[in-house]
Order: structure tokens, then sequence, then C-alpha cells
């Protein structure tokens, strides 16, 4: 029987990739999602590794929160001598780091659209603890040099040994490049900027003289860095806080994996309506499938077929349907997560990047999602094929029983419809709406009107009514594109602000309108069941 | 009338459509005896009930009143598993537009109730078979591939394959020019001699008729006349005497 199913999928390719179509673009956007969210995190987690590089604990202030008078609390240049003299510590320095803009030739700040723009202090005396790495000229030396990043040099066309405009606190100083460098180990670190200066001229640029905004202390070797951070600890004030730099790296992690994992179920909800499509176009597909080889089915069970194999033969066709799709979508993931972050840097989104991650989650959910989607879309043609009834085979012209719910059909689509309407309304106009409630009321919204709609469209087909199959088409892709289109935005307004909505979303209803008349395109035309000669 | 040799067995079976003034008693009050290994033909007029008393002979419909018995097993109060189970043990079906799966080879789809019954394939029998259908060198080829009259070779081949207790030909020649239905009514009487299948075929055409053994003719849901083996015009003339009541 798997064997009947597989042949009669081989027999029509055509119509089984058109089919498994929208299951492909759902499972890739789901898996580009958690490709491109993966690798943003791993650049990002590459990142605050990489600022502790040979540090095993970090001084520094406690958070503002908990010293909301005094603002952030700064550490005196004096600690740094009683930390160096403790016995289980090898190397100390102390740093600033704060915030620099870079000037470009016309006057211009250098903008990484919201990403940070860093300026900090290098001590060539204590070079270990120094993240980034020269690719050409030297360090900074002196108030009149500072060294800036690649990414800027490349982009502004800096050169060693040029002016450059550097703001900080106060007015706009100008310092010659004595150097250009690169940041740890990450590919790019997105649209960030830094400017790297000697220590006095760090201190005294961000008035900060006499103090820094941390110190990070390298252990002995053999020495754990938890115990040495509660050595370093009684020396401290209050106001000062002295960590392992494991648990900074992860502290300073967690405010941008929350950034990220907002950013990934926002793609993944993109990814959930294109699948829900899919399952649309699946469940109807197989439902007509069914219907013109009713006969067949028919036939299968006077040879002696019992229901469960008639509904295995239907369940693993739309298993092996969803198999392919999703593999093929897996991979295609890969290549949209590479296309989405073109398109994240065409708009100035610039995220950092290091290699690309295809984590065994992304496998596994991927195709486990895509599967069982499929699977679950087959499973009601299935039981239709089930009720064929064996007589059917000597029949002319048999038909399907219809289902007990077929004769409300119009009222439950136009009920759907209102449904849905009145939810979107609430999640796009109500006011005093949670920003989580807006976006289930939205996402319900869409789902329950793509519901209605079909089933709407699914029983004017019914009526064998082309005149009204010809009005009702275009009405419904046009209102369905446009009640989308306008949810969309306003989901993006509400998710991102302005900036978001004019890359990604307009990028996924365009694959989703591109979906939605496809449904129709791709449906065979409604007719009797064939003879099976 | 019953006896040992008697493989279905039908008492006082009666077949009424709709209910109230529009109900239309397709079957009467029928009883028969079909014979082990004989080739039994049901005859009649259309609307004379002779595709209803095949439907529910075979288990595919069910009688209003009455009983059908299949080698022994009560067919008409089982239910759907053990229906299925009663079709791949003792039913083969013949049909008129064939029924073959379009996308099977002429291989599988002979070999199909076997394969769907988990059974194992006795080479010896598939090729003895295959040469009695003459289909050896048309295995590999789909029913789209294959003439009519090829594709009605291949259903046969599918019906004889289990070795049922009883084969169901329904019109088997009623789709195919006179030529080729004369092929293929050679080969069902070839069935029946040379492995003793029992047939049971309703048909409408006398020259089919006179393959038969035995020749049931129905007029309005009775038999109504029982014949032996008759030449084809024994059939016709049978036959304008029942239209002339």
């Amino acid at each position: 029987m798997i064997r009947f199913a597989l042949r009669d999928l081989l027999g029509r390719k055509f119509r089984a990739i058109l089919t498994s179509l929208a299951i492909v673009l759902g499972v890739a956007m789901v898996s580009g999602t958690f490709v491109l969210t993966d690798t943003i995190q791993k650049a990002f987690d590459n990142l605050f590794k990489d600022s502790y590089a040979n540090t095993s604990v970090v001084v520094g202030p406690k958070k503002v929160v908990d010293f909301a008078s005094s603002g952030t609390a700064i550490v005196p240049e004096e600690l740094l001598a009683r930390i160096k003299a403790l016995p289980d510590v090898d190397a100390a320095v102390g740093g600033i780091t704060d915030y620099a803009r870079l000037i470009d030739r016309e006057g211009q700040p250098i903008s990484g659209h919201g990403a940070p723009t860093f300026g900090f202090s290098y001590d060539r005396s204590e070079p270990q603890f120094n993240p980034t790495r020269l690719t050409a000229g030297r360090w900074a030396v002196g108030p009149k040099e500072v060294v800036i990043d690649k990414g800027t040099a490349d982009k502004k066309g800096f050169r060693v040994g040029e002016p450059i405009g550097v703001a900080g606190r106060g007015p706009v100083e100008t310092f010659m490049i004595s150097g250009i460098a690169r940041f740890g180990t990450v590919d790019s670190i997105g649209g960030a900027t830094f400017a790297i200066f000697d220590l006095p001229t760090a201190q005294r640029f961000f008035h900060k003289e006499g103090v820094f905004d941390g110190i990070q202390v390298a252990a002995k070797a053999g020495v754990d860095p938890a115990k040495l951070a509660a050595e370093i600890r009684p020396l401290l004030p209050p106001t000062l806080k002295s960590v392992t730099a494991a648990e900074q790296a992860a502290s300073d992690s967690k405010d941008t994996n929350e950034g990220i994992a907002f950013v990934r179920y926002f793609l993944l909800a993109f990814g959930g309506i294109a699948l829900f499509v899919g399952a649309f176009v699946i469940f109807n597909t197989l439902s007509i499938t069914v219907a013109q080889r009713s006969r067949e089915f028919a036939t299968l069970r006077t040879l002696g077929a019992s229901r469960r194999q008639v509904l295995r033969a239907v369940v693993v066709e739309a298993f092996l349907i969803g198999l392919a799709a999703s593999l093929v979508g897996l991979f295609l993931g890969l290549l949209l997560a590479k296309g989405l972050n073109t398109v994240f840097v065409a708009f100035g989104i610039d995220l950092p990047r290091a290699g690309t991650v295809f984590a065994p989650r992304t496998i596994v959910v991927s195709l486990f999602v895509g599967v069982v989607i499929t699977v679950v879309a087959g499973l009601m043609p299935a039981v239709r094929a089930t009720r064929v009834p064996p007589i059917a085979a000597v029949r002319e012209g048999a038909v399907l029983p219809k289902t007990r719910l077929a004769p409300f059909a119009p009222w439950i689509a136009l009920l759907a419809v209102f449904g849905a309407i009145a939810l979107l309304g609430y999640g796009m106009f109500g006011s005093g709406v949670s920003t989580v409630n807006r976006l289930i009321a939205l996402g319900g919204g869409v789902l329950v009107l793509f519901t209605g709609v079909a089933i709407g469209t699914a029983w004017s087909f019914r009526q064998r009514s082309w005149d009204r199959v010809r009005l009702l088409l275009p009405v419904n892709i046009t209102f369905v594109s446009m009640v989308l289109l306008a949810v969309v935005i306003h989901w993006a307004d509400i998710a991102a602000g302005p900036g978001w909505h004019v890359t990604i979303p307009w990028l996924l209803l365009y694959v989703y309108t591109a979906a939605y008349p496809a449904y129709y395109l791709l449906r065979p035309p409604t007719t009797q069941p064939r003879s099976t000669a | 009338m019953e006896n040992e040799g008697s493989v279905v067995v039908a008492r006082d079976v009666t077949r009424r459509y709709g209910a109230g003034d529009t109900a239309v008693d397709a079957l009467r009050g029928i009883s028969l005896d079909i014979a082990k290994g004989k080739l039994t033909a049901v005859m009649g007029p259309s609307g004379s009930g002779k595709s209803t008393l095949m439907h529910i002979l075979a288990g595919l419909d069910k009688p209003t009143s009455g009983t059908v018995a299949i080698d022994g097993t009560e067919v008409t109060t089982l239910g759907d598993n053990d229906l299925t189970r009663l079709r791949r043990r003792h039913i083969g079906f013949v049909f008129q537009f064939f029924n073959l799966l379009p996308m099977l080879s002429a291989e599988e789809n002979v070999l199909l109730p076997l394969s769907i019954a988990g059974e194992k394939v006795d080479r010896n029998w598939f090729s003895e078979l295959i040469g009695k259908v003459g289909l050896a060198d048309r295995l590999k080829h789909r029913p789209a591939e294959l003439s009519g009259g090829q594709q009605q070779r291949v259903a046969i081949g599918r019906a004889l394959v289990s070795r049922p207790t009883v084969v169901f030909a329904d019109e088997p020649t009623g789709n195919l020019d006179s030529t080729t239905g004369g092929e293929i009514l050679e080969l069902l009487r070839d069935s029946v001699d040379s492995y003793g299948q029992t047939t049971v075929m309703v048909t409408h055409e006398s020259r089919a008729a006179a393959i038969a053994d035995r020749i049931l003719f129905l007029a309005d849901g009775r038999i109504v006349k029982d014949l032996g083996k008759a030449t084809p015009h024994d059939v016709i003339v049978a036959m304008e005497e029942i239209s002339r009541r």
C-alpha cells in the first residue's frame, strides 16, 4: 500500500511539487529564522567572550538601577594597585569603555543605525586584555592619536595617517588615525564602530580623569576565577562588584539574547502563517485527489483493502509530501537566512556575523513542523477516502459522502470572516491593549480570516457556478491581501517601530500573497471522477 | 436445492430502494444456489435487477430482507472488517470498466490482492496464470499502454490470482468490441475448465450467456427462467419469450 501511495506521487510529480511549494516556503522561513538568529546570537556571544579575552575577573559598577541616585558608579584608579597586590593576581588593567562617534568627511556622525559606537582605552603595558587586533598602522600614543575600526575605515575610505573627527561627551575633536583594527574573531561587528585611545587620552576625552569604567583581572595559572572574584570583593566599595568574566559575558549577552528572541518569534510568526497556508493547500489538493480517485479507493476495497489500509495510503502520501517539502525547505532556509541578512544590511541593520550556525535544533524543528503539519492536513481527506463504499467501484460518477457540516459551510465562512474582522479591528485600533494581546489578536485574526475565506471559496466551488467563482476569486485575493498588508504594517510598527516595516514584513508579505493565489491556481478543476481505465 | 456443491447460497433476497410511494423493488424474492466449479450467467434486460443481485451476492450491497451465504458464511450481517476479510479470501471481481490502478504496472495490478492481504506470491502459479491470460510480454506496461482487451486480461488475472471461492464478473465484455469480447469470454470459460474456478457473470449479451453452464434469467426482480447449457440462439429465444410476457 505504501508503494501505491508512492506510485501515485511519482505519477503526478508536477502536482506534488506545486502542492508542496507552500510547505517548502513555510519550512524555509522557520529554518531560515533559526539559522539567522542563531548566527547573530553566536556572533554576539563571541563578541562578548572576546571582550574578556584573557580575563578571569571583571570589576565594575553595579547596575545603575541599584544606585539610581548616583548614576553609574566609577572605579577609582587607586583600586588597581590594591588588586594587583593580591597574591592570586597575575595581571590587571584598568580601562575606559564609553561611547564616541566617528565623524565622516562631510561632518556627519557615522552611525550604525542604532548600533553602538564605542570609544575605549588601550593600555600598551597590558596588551593581553585587548580584544582588538591591528590590521594596519600602530596603536595610538599620546593625546592626538586614535585607532579606528576596519569596517568604518573600509566603508568611509579612511587610511592610516589621515585626520578624523571624534565626538565624545564634548565638542568634536580631531585625531590622527595611527592604526586600523578589527574586533576579535567575528567577521563583522555589524554597524558598530569603535575608536581606541591610549588610557590618559581616553580618560581626558571622556572626562574620567583618575577613574576607570572597569578593571579586568587575570588570575595566576591554576586559580579558579570564582575564588579570585571572592578575594577581590572585600577590597571594593559597595557600589562596585567583582564577577568572573564568564558571568559578565553571559549577563552582557542576556539583553541582546532577549532582543534576538523577539526577532526570532517575529519571523517565526510569518513562517507559521506560510505553513498554515501550506496546510490549506495540502488539505485542498488531497481532498480533490481523494474525490477524483474515489473509484480507485473503492476498487482497492473490493480487492480486500481495509479502511485502515486506505487511510494509510493517503496519510503516507501526505507524509512523503511533507518530508520532501521539509527537506527542501530546510536547506532553502539556509539561503533565506543569507538573503535576509543581505536585506538587513541593505537597510542599514548591519548585525554582527560569525560563521553560519546550522544547529541540530533547526533541523529537528523544521522537519518535525513541516511533516506534522502536512500529515495533519492530510488526515481529514484520508478519513474521507476510507468512507468511500466498495460499491462505488461499479457505480458511475460516484461521489463522496458529504460531511455533516457541509450545509452550514457558507454560514461558518461568514461567521469566521466577521469574527476575523472583529479580532483584527481590536488588534489594530483597540486602545489600552497590551502588545502581546495585540499581536495575538492580529495573528489569530489572520488565521480565522484565512479559514473563513477558504471555507467560503471551497463552498462556492462546490456550487459549480463558474460565474460565482470568477467573481469571488479576485475579490477574495484582493480582500485578503489588503487586510494582510494593513495587519503586517501595523504589526511591524507595534513590534519594532519604524525601520522594520520597510524590510522583512514586506518581503514575507510577498511570499504570502504569492502563496495565496497559488492555492487557487494549483487547484485542479473539480471534475467527475476519472475512469480508472 | 441446497447441496454440498453450492458455494453461494441466497434465500428470499429482496431489495427495495427508497421508501413510501416512490419505493422501487429491485429484487422481489430471489433464492438461488451457485454450483462450485461452474460458470453461472445471470441474464436479463436492463432494470431486471441483475446488477443489484450481483452486488448483494458479492457483499457490496445489503438486501432489504433475505440471506446470502458464501462458502457457508452469512454475509448480510457481517461488519466492515469481516467483509474485508471475506473479500480477501473468497471473492474476486472482474469489472465492466476494468478498474485497474493506473499508476501500477500490469504485474503489480495482478498481484495487488496478494500485496493488500500481505500474502506471499506463488511464483509458479503466477507464471501459469500470466501464461493463461496471455500477458507475459506486457507485465511492465501501465494500463494506459494496454488495449481494452489486454486491460480486461489483467483484471481477470487479478481476480484469479488469490484463487478465490467465487469470481463475480460484471458485464465483462460490455466495454469491448465483439472480437475482443469473444476472447475474454473464452478466457473466462477456460479459467472455469482449467482451474475449476466458480464464476458468476452478469451480462445482457446472449453470446456471453451462451458460454455458461447455467443461465438464470431475471425480469422485474424475479428469476423467471433457469436454463442449463444453451446456444446463443436458445438464449435469444428465451429472452424474447421473457420480454413478450
